[in-house]
């Protein structure tokens, strides 16, 4: 029970960027790859003030909110200044930049040592509450990325990601969705941040290396780039898959290896199946 | 979405049908990194728990009962050393876990076993943040404070003042680079570079280092792989100067493949099997050679005979075992005679010199640091 309720958890942390990062990748197929620089710029900036700084946690969750929703408007300025391409390859640098900046600012950040010992409070001590506030949010979370897919900012977004010419000349403002999709993805950052510090009481920086940003592409492309209800599921299946593989009753020494290649086979079917959202044909008249 | 579902669904019933089953055993568990990077670190130290296991098995397993090694991936990082915890601890049910290995793995398991009362105990981990992980968190391998201190009294016995010093930018030379630097102090430390993990090429920072006046060059990385392009680079720069490093560069292999380059380099580690050269052969027969050095599999093979014996005395209970290995007297090991301070750190377990000599490592004397 227990290490279903684990599982739960990690599903409802990954939900909540995976499902912002569907709205700007998969709907709005903005071809942005830095999600993770808006987790660690988020997740960061709430442990120093809390862990090394000792601020109230209402007060640093404010701040991260502030530094986090900076760094999401700077995205969005860069998505509608750079060609999508261009954009792409800035987004991976950003993160790249900003995870360099957190293993090197040792003396805030403590580098790769991490951040160590970190309170579960405010949240609940208890697993079992602690794991239903989770899926709670999550629960939220989903309905909120549900009702802006169905809205007409859902709707604008994807009449903008099929033709962007067309698109504005109905009146759609690119720039005003841009900024809404990327401050919703830095929000979700910054929830699953907050919880994922306070439930594994350790924060590494390798925990924001850029197989972390392959996940989130997996569970989008995946689910069906834009479907809230296809990524959800796709996010809630590929972790299950990622930890029912520690289930195998392979010998000892094979363990390491074969568990990987197996997770890689399992991903590269899952992406066969969905190769026609991946690379979508250009419809012709 | 339905053949994801489908192929999730398939994979799921055939991996629960291979979950094995065994009530009449003890089952004990193994966090460490058996894929990345480091993989070579979790395969020795992976392999010295095995061989404690296949020991006592051989002989009858522990009160009547075998002993059964369910091991997990922890690769090297918080979350799947969580992960892995996690599934040891509540699904498996084992009594005690040997790890994690890279101390990220260790105190990020560490909060799992703490609530469940299981013990961890850790082969490898050495940063200074495992002694204050938790009550049931144990490790055999002295922390870098200790090591950083034998490193700073060899400095200075052999009057090299000026350091000039790469690390790689991960927990493990990073915990070191830190310790190390407080106890030269600020003014020895002439040339503090880091660079990222995985860098193997340094010959812009051996360019700059040319122009600094340094006696000693500390390449400190978290492998041998590291480590040894380091070392080379240094050497075709043209530098004369004496070299140190730490336990990861107690590499046979890097000994081997770079016999020119590592000639003459000195490291500072804990013994390799000292009070049991039977270990050393056993291992080799059994598993070939280690791939980052046998002192790693000792201490392993020592954290599970250890793990036994307190299973013999007191049972498998959590706090039961806890209790015992704080009361520990002395535990002879291959690695050392050691016991557990209050925090679970090992005490006794002694330094020794070793330098490279043409392609082997050869140990030169015993370095105390209490």
């Amino acid at each position: 029970m227990t290490f279903f309720l684990h599982i739960v958890a990690m599903i409802c942390i990954l939900l909540f960027p995976v499902l912002g990062y569907n709205l700007v990748f998969g709907k709005g197929k903005i071809m942005h790859f830095g999600q993770e620089a808006q987790s660690i710029v988020a997740v960061y900036t709430l442990l120093v003030l809390t862990t090394q700084m000792h601020l109230s946690y209402g007060f640093s969750f404010f701040c991260a909110l502030l530094a986090v929703s900076c760094v999401s408007l700077a995205l969005a300025w860069l998505s509608l200044r750079l060609t999508p391409d261009g954009f792409g390859v800035l987004s991976i640098a950003l993160q790249l930049m900003f995870l360099a900046v957190v293993l090197n600012w040792q003396s805030v950040t403590r580098g790769a040592l991490g951040i160590s010992g970190i309170p579960r409070a405010p949240w609940p001590e208890a697993q079992g509450l602690f794991v239903m506030i989770m899926v709670s949010s999550a629960v939220l979370w989903i309905a909120c990325m549900w009702v802006i897919d169905t809205s007409i900012i859902g709707r604008q977004l994807a009449a903008l990601s099929e033709h962007p010419w067309y698109g504005e000349a109905q009146g759609i403002s690119r720039r005003r969705l841009h900024i809404i999709v990327f401050l919703l993805s830095g929000v979700g950052s910054l929830l699953s941040g907050a919880f994922y510090s306070s439930y594994i009481a350790f924060l590494s920086p390798s925990d924001y290396d850029f197989p972390a940003m392959i996940f989130f592409v997996m569970c989008v492309v995946a689910g069906r780039p834009g479907s809230v209800r296809g990524v959800t599921i796709a996010t809630i299946l590929l972790v299950v898959l990622r930890e029912g593989i520690r289930f195998i009753g392979l010998p000892i020494h094979l363990i390491g290896p074969v568990r990987l290649i197996l997770f890689g086979l399992i991903l590269f079917v899952a992406v066969w199946i969905r190769r026609d959202s991946l690379f979508p044909r250009q419809r012709t008249v | 979405m339905k053949r994801l579902a489908l192929l999730t669904v398939t994979s799921m019933l055939f991996l629960s049908a291979c979950q094995p089953s065994a009530p009449t055993t003890i089952k004990l568990g193994y966090i460490g990194p058996l894929t990345g990077d480091v993989a070579g670190l979790g395969v020795d130290t992976l392999n010295g728990v095995k061989l404690a296991v296949d020991t006592v098995n051989a002989t009858g397993g522990i009160n009547g009962k075998q002993v059964v090694l369910i091991a997990e991936d922890g690769r090297c990082n918080g979350s799947d050393s969580a992960n892995a915890a996690q599934k040891l601890v509540n699904v498996d049910k084992v009594v005690a876990i040997i790890g994690g290995q890279c101390s990220g793995e260790t105190l990020a398991a560490a909060p799992i076993t703490e609530a469940a009362k299981v013990i961890l105990l850790s082969a490898v981990s050495s940063s200074p943040d495992v002694t204050k992980a938790g009550d049931y968190v144990f490790r055999d391998y002295p922390s870098d404070e200790l090591k950083t201190t034998a490193m700073a009294k060899l400095l200075t016995e052999k009057n090299l003042k000026k350091v000039a010093i790469i690390s790689e930018n991960t927990d493990f030379a990073q915990a070191f680079r830190t310790s190390l630097k407080a106890k030269l102090g600020a003014e020895a430390v002439v040339f503090d570079e880091t660079v990222d993990a995985g860098t193997k090429d340094f010959r812009t920072l051996m360019t700059r280092l040319k122009t600094i006046q340094f006696d000693v060059f500390i390449p400190d990385g978290n492998s041998d792989s590291i480590i040894g392009p380091m070392l080379q680079q240094f050497r075709e720069a043209g530098f004369s100067q004496a070299a140190v490093s730490h336990d990861a560069a107690d590499s046979v292999t890097m000994a081997k493949n770079l016999p020119a380059a590592t000639n003459g380099l000195m490291v500072i580690n804990t013994p390799s099997s000292v009070n049991d050269p039977a270990f050393a052969s056993t291992f080799t027969q059994k598993y070939g050679e280690p791939q980052y050095g046998l002192a790693f599999a000792g201490f392993a093979y020592d954290d599970a005979n250890v793990l036994f014996e307190a299973f013999k005395a007191v049972g498998t209970d959590g706090t039961a075992v806890k209790d015992y290995l704080y009361a520990l007297k002395e535990f002879k090991g291959v690695s050392g005679t050691f016991h557990f301070d209050k925090n679970g750190d090992v005490v006794g377990i002694p330094y020794v010199l070793k330098q490279f000599q043409s392609g082997s490592i050869v140990k030169l004397s015993d370095i105390s640091v209490d």
